[in-house]
């Protein structure tokens, strides 16, 4: 089922178009990575989605809850962690936690449990009262996180959480997100960083210049990339017939070669059932292999292939 | 409601965290307050005279009517002793500021002709001393002249001329107390020089708490926290009144804290009618959070507003004669044309007791110029709060 729905939604500023009749679901359950260089359309979805921005037209919906005509229920259903760290430095862990809680409409000790449960579930609970100035920025990351799941949101989304912080509380807060999910949350997730959103989304929508260019799990992308694996032989010497015979071997789709020769970039479809091909054809003709290298299609090529920039391009 | 409380309380909470904050709205008005209350306040209080008077002569009378004339009474009180010594003694024990033992052939010697003079005790107290002088010098002036007359006259025919000698000495004042620099005039009007900058600078500060309010929006529009409250399920209206409401409820406590410590520390006579005053607080609050966010919605950023609100207030404080006084009558009816103005010239007519309806206009035109300025802050507000308005 599907708990989110963009409908064929257009964002202008004055003349400009930054999101274009974008159109996708997001299932319940899920966790959905975002990904697009700057400017791509995606912070300005995430705030239409969130109520931030209004939409030029079409429309989104959460849970069944139009953000155009029912904006207050779909606010209740979902919870915001920006990418700034929005929290008071004034006040203290727990102050932060129970300000938003009261926000919420949380009250007594129903709040008392939920402000405690989310610093218990982001490792905050013994600097409850402490003030954030005194914080590692991976814990002001983490406080940031704890604000925004401490009404049990249906839907979080986490606009690049994890910027700037050290591996440590990188790695906390990707099992958190994981957490969050297995206990029944649908995550949408913006990353800069590739390897995050590779390891945590079960399914990725890729923008560019305001449109939805790719959408499905890390396999479809590969599939609707056309993308396959590369194998890379280094060897001792270059032979004018080997390279022949391999570039026009059926599996390969492309050669390459560089250090003069001596490295073979070789593109396949699908490296299990040619590599003993090409293995007989470099040692058929005395080549030695010093070694051999399987790399696996991954998210940054493919990204460079369906926008032609990557990520952190500006 | 809700919403609105917990936004507004969490932003006191905040607020009173910072201390420099508070140092500035509430230190600062009552450190100016006292020093320029007290370097321009010259009323001279009341010196206690004690007072022997054991002349048993025809002038025993008119000393005693001297030392009870009204005019004097304003500067003077008068104590009486027993004895010579209880007049010493009173002195050095503090009792009184200032002594006077008449001796008992006083008349005498001055219908006689003779150098006659009263004993005089200085108290610690030298501005006292001056006042009790003053009024002693006075009678002395008379007696000094009568002595003259008799010398060249004659007893008797000085006594005509004199008609009955030694009574009251003039119809002058005492002692004639002006204000420093500016002669004759009452450059504070009716108030002390303590009353007047009393409600200068609360009225003044109170425009900075305005200012407090709007630049703690622009620091959470600024750091994300305004983006991110906004996306809680309420209207952003609600919102940012609360955080408004919430520094208008630190200035209240300026409010409360200023007038109860000039109350009782410097002695300020507010004069009553605590409605009508939190009523002005109240109004000057609300213009001043209306003129930051006007401010602010056409600079953009917390320098510029802090900056351009500041050299604001600042010409309606001097223009309104907060700095300099008088200044008002030299701008040609500008000092009308600001918040202070009417502000501040209305808690002056509460604390000396000016008629009602003088209270009610000043008022009323003070709720006219907040409620403008609201106004125009409601529409600006979004350009203030929003990062894409």
């Amino acid at each position: 089922m599907s708990l989110v729905i963009f409908r064929d939604v257009v964002k202008k500023y004055d003349m400009v178009i930054t999101v274009n009749h974008l159109q996708f679901t997001i299932g319940e359950g899920e966790i959905f990575g975002l990904l697009g260089p700057n400017g791509a359309g995606k912070s300005t979805s995430i705030q239409m989605l969130s109520g931030l921005l209004s939409l030029s037209s079409g429309d989104i919906l959460v849970d069944g809850f139009s953000i155009q005509k029912q904006p207050l229920e779909v606010k209740r259903r979902i919870g915001l962690v920006p990418q700034e760290l929005a929290i008071y430095e004034s006040l203290t862990a727990r102050e932060n936690v129970t300000f938003f809680g009261k926000l919420y409409g949380l009250r007594g000790a129903l709040l008392r449990d939920r402000v405690d449960e989310a610093l218990q579930f982001v490792g905050l609970l013994e600097k409850a009262k402490e003030k954030p100035s005194t914080f590692s920025g991976g814990m002001k990351r983490r406080l940031n996180i704890a604000c925004a799941i401490m009404h049990r949101p249906k839907l979080i989304i986490m606009d690049e959480p994890t910027v700037g912080i050290d591996p440590q509380s990188r790695n906390h807060i990707l099992e958190s997100i994981r957490t969050l999910n297995k206990l029944g949350s649908t995550v949408i997730y913006t990353s800069h960083y590739m390897e995050e959103v590779e390891a945590i989304c079960t399914r990725i929508g890729i923008l560019d210049q305001g449109k939805l260019i790719a959408c499905g799990t890390k396999d479809e992308l590969k599939r609707q990339a056309g993308q396959g694996e590369k194998l890379i032989f280094e060897i001792d010497r270059r032979s004018e017939a080997s390279y022949k015979e391999i570039s026009e071997h059926p599996g390969v789709k492309h050669l390459e070669e560089r250090d003069q020769g001596l490295t073979l970039e070789v593109a396949v479809k699908e490296s299990s059932s040619i590599l003993q091909d090409l293995l007989f054809i470099i040692q058929k003709h005395g080549i030695h292999l010093r070694k051999l290298t399987r790399v696996e299609p991954n998210l940054e090529s493919l990204f460079l292939q369906m926008t032609g920039r990557t990520l952190r391009d500006e | 409601m809700r919403v609105w409380w917990t936004t507004a309380y969490y932003e006191l909470v905040k607020i009173s965290r910072m201390r420099s904050v508070l140092a500035i709205l509430i230190g600062m008005p009552l450190l100016l307050i006292l020093l320029l209350g007290s370097a321009f306040d010259t009323e001279i209080k009341q010196a206690k005279v004690v007072v022997f008077n054991a002349d048993q002569g025809d002038m025993k009378a008119s000393i005693d009517t001297f030392w009870q004339e009204a005019d004097l009474g304003l500067y003077i009180e008068v104590l009486q002793a027993k004895s010579a010594n209880d007049v010493q003694d009173w002195v050095r024990e503090g009792l009184a500021d200032y002594g006077v033992s008449i001796p008992s052939a006083f008349s005498e010697k001055v219908r006689s002709g003779n150098a006659a003079e009263w004993l005089t005790f200085e108290g610690r107290y030298a501005e006292k001393n001056i006042a009790a002088e003053a009024a002693v010098n006075r009678y002395m002036s008379s007696v000094n002249l009568q002595l003259a007359a008799i010398r060249l006259m004659g007893a008797e025919q000085a006594a005509e001329a004199f008609g009955q000698a030694g009574t009251s000495a003039s119809n002058e004042a005492a002692i004639a107390v002006h204000n420093l620099g500016m002669g004759n005039s009452r450059i504070f009007g009716e108030t002390t020089a303590i009353q007047y900058y009393s409600a200068t600078y609360l009225i003044m500060f109170l425009l900075y708490g305005g200012m407090t309010a709007v630049i703690s929006l622009i620091n959470q529009r600024e750091s994300g926290t305004l983006h991110r409250l906004y996306a809680i399920p309420s209207s952003f209206r609600i919102i940012v009144f609360g955080i408004v409401f919430g520094a208008c409820m630190l200035a209240a406590l300026q409010a409360i804290v200023v007038i109860l410590f000039t109350t009782y520390v410097y002695d300020v006579n507010w004069g009553g009618h605590y409605g009508a005053i939190a009523l002005i607080c109240l109004l000057a609050t609300a213009a001043g959070v209306g003129l930051a966010i006007t401010v602010a919605s056409f600079v953009h950023n917390k320098k510029s507003t802090q900056t351009m609100f500041s050299i604001i207030v600042l010409s309606m404080t001097f223009l309104s004669g907060g700095m300099v006084t008088g200044i008002e009558n030299m701008v040609g009816g500008a000092n009308k044309l600001t918040i202070n103005h009417w502000a501040s010239s209305t808690l002056r007519a509460i604390m000396n007791g000016s008629s009602q309806t003088e209270v009610w206009q000043g008022i009323g035109v003070l709720s006219l110029i907040a409620l403008g300025l609201l106004i125009v802050a409601v529409v600006r507000l979004p350009k203030v709060v929003k990062r894409h308005a």
